[in-house]
């Protein structure tokens, strides 16, 4: 079967396969069966919980599985299976550029002061220059965390320091989160 | 290559993150108790639950890591690839002293037990 042949079987195939769970993709000139994950719910708690006193990364990677990091500034869910968040603009150019090669998405939050943790997986969506309505949800964040880090000991106004802005905000859809608190049995999948 | 002011930042006073990739290219990110200084070229993490940052890094090599200084919050991200795993060595009996310090002051003695030390060679570092 050429090429060309396969392309157009795909069309069809994908039209049917999409809602079974799985993908086929063209590599090669042969077919391999992907499974992908449907978006997941999340529960009101870890709603709240995305926009506590939260440390915050984005992990993301290149074409050359080369890994990248990013420090998160805000973050909240914007729908059931969305989140949105923030990050510095002088430091998202290669976040921007992998996540529009390959949408992949793994966020990290951990309470400052339980140490309580989820890693969120998903797909990128979308991304835009900050509004004046997200620009606030930053300087919120911040400003939670001045106090948060006040009680444990850090000087005041420290946070600030991290470059946040101006500032573009990213849009994922969640397929899988983790519990990554730290004991014994950690980094289950949490069911929906 | 890893300067005095980024040794500060790696005490594990403000915790550090590590992202990783598997071998199908899904990146993971993850919080890590401490980056340990080896040399000026080499750093290392903890390993204390076979998890998926370290089941990454022998899929994949490549990590990178933030590190972010408790005097000013000056952050910086370095890029790693994995060199090789150390359970008897000097650095290993260094490391877990520390990290049964840190696991002492939050209370989790149990939790916190070294298996490995993971070693890096930093490929470049970044200050933000």
């Amino acid at each position: 079967m050429n090429t060309e042949c396969i392309n157009q079987e795909l069309k069809v195939l994908i039209q049917r396969c999409v809602y079974c769970g799985f993908i086929l993709c063209l590599k090669q000139n042969t077919i391999s069966i992907h499974y992908f994950l449907a978006a997941m719910q999340i529960n009101e708690d870890l709603k709240k919980f995305l926009q506590g006193v939260n440390g915050q990364g984005l992990g993301t990677r290149d074409k050359d599985l080369t890994p990248s990091y990013n420090r998160i500034i805000a973050a909240k869910a914007s729908g059931n299976n969305t989140i949105k968040f923030t990050i510095a603009k002088q430091t998202a150019a290669q976040a921007i550029k992998n996540l529009r090669e390959n949408k992949m998405v793994s966020l990290v939050q951990a309470n400052i002061l339980n140490f309580e943790c989820y890693q969120f997986k998903g797909s990128y969506i979308s991304h835009h220059d900050s509004t004046s309505e997200e620009k606030a949800d930053v300087e919120n964040y911040f400003n939670k965390m001045n106090e948060a880090l006040i009680k444990i000991g850090v000087q005041d106004g420290l946070v600030y320091n991290f470059p946040h802005d101006p500032t573009i905000t990213i849009e994922f859809e969640v397929e899988q989160i983790f519990e990554q608190t730290p004991k014994i049995g950690t980094g289950n999948l949490i069911k929906a | 290559m890893i300067s005095e002011d980024m040794k500060i930042a790696m005490k594990g006073i403000v915790p550090s993150t590590m992202s990783t990739c598997n071998s199908e290219g899904v990146p993971n990110i993850s919080y890590i108790s401490q980056l340990y200084y080896v040399d000026e070229n080499h750093v290392a993490i903890s390993n204390q639950f076979f998890n998926k940052t370290i089941r990454n890094i022998r899929e994949n090599p490549l990590a990178c890591v933030n590190i972010v200084s408790p005097e000013d919050f000056s952050m910086w991200v370095l890029d790693l690839k994995y060199s090789h795993s150390e359970t008897e060595s000097d650095l290993f009996e260094q490391m877990e002293m520390q990290l049964e310090a840190i696991a002492s002051m939050q209370g989790m003695e149990d939790v916190f037990k070294l298996k490995a030390a993971e070693v890096f060679t930093v490929l470049s570092i970044n200050k933000i």
